[in-house]
């Protein structure tokens, strides 16, 4: 069977900076790296893959032609293909359009019981691709937010992350996943596969027409109005007096708000 | 001429960082402090191949030829100086004696667990009588019914304590000395190499140093790196090498001390604002970036020229030279500039302070290194000066 692991290039979030008006990110300097969430959800597929060296795992990214450096780290993590969604078309959509190319490319691989994602993007905060994607793949089940999760008897089954609590959950494959990140730090590539990565192995690239897909007919791609900082946050201020004095006091002031 | 590196090299140095920051970082201060080396993140490190980095994969090693190799001392320099020895000893210089002239079968049979990490090397030349003028060792190599038996003492050897194989320069024909008569051989732990004095030190102190001793260690003859009575050669080319990369590991250290700078200008206040406002401050990070920019130009071309099968070895001294007194310059601009803070047992740059002298002491003294590269130059205009 074929894991399909989608990857997104980001900034990286301790390099960026914002610019001198306030309006936008300035990206000079910033380097690019692997959405972190999504390096976890690669850990996860690579796991299953050592666990039943029968499945195959993909990595699968979309956009400009720089995007490949991630699937090359992706390859050099020990993905058994790198395939890169690309073409002028393709790295104009966004959001629902994009979750059609991929479906598309997904559909076209075949024989995919599992399509993993990272829970978020760290870059604009969304988590939407995984539920997005398993409405396009003909709405395969979908665990999101997802830790310590297992193949098991053909079905995929973790624990799902939701208002600050655990689900046990199992649904049957095919599946889509979405992992949150743990702790345990993921693998580090080994500095051989590195090497290969760039000078060995290959990226594939897919282009619209091969995937079928046709670009006119794309939802429309949501766009950006205005991007402006978060309003600065106020000073608190100390409640004071003894503990049992300060609670009454603090209680008081959140019945005046009505918070409580 | 296109001196960008090719991309490979940007996820190494990541991949070299990482490991760093999250294995060996929350770690180094504590293996300082006890004098223990970290094998936790040795191990992790292993497993992603960073102690093979520059040997061939077909002998478990990364590929990554010496480009690779001087990322690697830069990285782990960053972060942790005295891994740096670590690994300097064991790639560097250890393994680097067998890749260099070892048979395929011995490079089958001892580089591929050195470059996967499974086993720890260690460099043998220095002796009581015998460190910068290395032609003086005495450590004698006899032949006996077939093998060869080794008796002498060799000291200050980086990874002593813990190597599980020893590149070993022993004399096998006092007549003729370093010319024909000193023969380089890979000894194993097990054919009964004994540890003795563990040297207490004031820098690079999760680093282990120790002398090694051999009293009638039997040796095969397959175990001669090289050939018979061309020793000096082997390890004479190795240490051209290794000089490479101890400029690459000071390039580390100073580009930390240079960051330690700019953020600590950056956020202390003196006289009523960050002490970047002050100009001498200014003239220290700016003086210091010009020579860090400088050498890493010069480590990264000679390992270029090393890469690409060109003459390097008057390259290497001065990389070993400038880069040495690059890093105890920085590390000494960095004291400077945080005052009393800087000697503090709870920050780390009394760490970096005391890990920097080492590199202007060992792989050839800064003076021996001088003498050579003058005599080097002196000897393209005809003027020979015998030692």
């Amino acid at each position: 069977m074929r894991i399909v692991v989608c990857i997104k290039q980001i900034f990286d979030p301790e390099t960026i900076k914002i610019s001198r008006s306030q309006q936008a990110i300035d990206e000079r300097g910033a380097r690019k790296i692997m959405n972190p969430p999504d390096r976890w959800a690669l850990d996860a597929a690579l796991r299953f893959k050592e666990a039943d060296p029968s499945i195959e795992v993909i990595a699968l990214s979309l956009g400009e032609p720089e995007v490949e450096d991630v699937l090359r780290e992706a390859l050099a993590l020990g993905c058994d293909r790198a395939i890169l969604l690309s073409d002028a078309a393709i790295v104009k959509a966004r959001t629902a359009g994009l979750a059609q190319i991929i479906a598309a490319a997904i559909k076209r691989l075949r024989n995919v019981q599992l399509v993993m994602t990272g829970h978020m993007a760290l870059d604009t905060g969304s988590g939407t691709l995984g539920p997005r994607l398993a409405i396009e793949l003909g709405d395969w089940p979908v665990l999101l937010s997802v830790d310590q999760l297992r193949l098991e008897h053909g079905h995929v089954t973790g624990l799902q992350y939701a208002d600050e609590k655990y689900y046990d959950s199992s649904y049957p494959l095919p599946a889509v996943a979405t992992v949150l990140q743990t702790p345990e730090h993921p693998r580090y590539p080994h500095g051989a596969e590195i090497i290969n990565a760039y000078r060995v192995r290959n990226v594939e690239i897919w282009s619209s027409l091969a995937l079928g897909v046709d670009p006119t007919a794309l939802p429309a791609p949501t766009t950006g109005r205005q991007l402006r900082l978060p309003p600065a946050r106020q000073m608190g201020f100390i409640v004071e007096g003894s503990p049992q004095e300060a609670a009454q006091t603090l209680v008081a002031m959140l019945r005046a708000r009505r918070v409580i | 001429m296109d001196l960008t590196l090719p991309k490979e090299y940007d996820l190494l140095r990541q991949m070299i960082r990482d490991v760093m920051e999250n294995e060996f970082a929350p770690v180094a201060e504590e293996a300082d402090e006890k004098a223990e080396v970290p094998f936790d993140a040795i191990k992790v490190a292993a497993k992603a191949g960073l102690f093979g980095i520059p040997f061939p994969q077909q002998y478990g090693g990364s590929g990554a030829g010496e480009m690779g190799y001087v990322i690697l001392m830069e990285e782990v320099s960053r972060v942790d100086s005295a891994m740096s020895t670590v690994v300097g000893a064991h790639i560097g210089i250890a393994a680097m004696a067998l890749y260099v002239d070892g048979s395929h079968a011995l490079k089958e049979k001892y580089l591929t667990p050195l470059a996967q990490g499974t086993k720890i090397g260690a460099f043998c030349l220095t002796e009581p009588g015998a460190g910068s003028d290395a032609a003086a060792i005495k450590t004698r190599a006899i032949r006996s019914n077939g093998h060869w038996v080794i008796n002498g003492t060799k000291i200050y050897i980086s990874n002593g304590p813990f190597a599980d194989l020893f590149s070993v320069l022993a004399v096998t024909d006092p007549a003729l000395g370093a010319r024909g008569g000193v023969t380089a051989f890979v000894v194993e732990k097990e054919m009964g190499t004994k540890i003795g004095v563990i040297e207490k030190k004031l820098g690079i102190r999760a680093s282990s140093t120790s002398e090694v001793i051999f009293d009638e260690v039997e040796v095969p003859t397959a175990n001669i790196i090289g050939q018979e009575g061309l020793g000096f050669v082997t390890f004479m080319k190795t240490l051209d090498l290794g000089r490479v990369t101890v400029g690459a590991a000071s390039l580390g250290g100073a580009q930390k001390a240079l960051e330690m700078i700019i953020d600590y200008a950056r956020l202390a206040e003196k006289f009523g604002m960050p002490l970047a406002h002050q100009q001498q401050v200014q003239f220290m990070i700016a003086d210091l970036y010009s020579d860090v920019e400088m050498l890493r130009g010069l480590v990264y071309r000679t390992a270029w020229l090393v890469d690409n099968h060109r003459p390097f070895a008057r390259e290497a001294y001065v990389c070993k030279l400038r880069g040495s007194e690059i890093a105890s310059k920085a590390v000494s601009y960095a004291m400077e500039i945080h005052g009393v803070l800087g000697l503090s047992r709870d920050y780390p740059l009394e760490r970096s302070f005391r890990d920097a002298r080492i590199a202007e002491i060992f792989e050839g003294t800064n003076e021996i290194q001088r003498i050579i590269i003058a005599r080097d130059l002196l000897k393209e205009v005809g003027v020979h000066i015998e030692p």
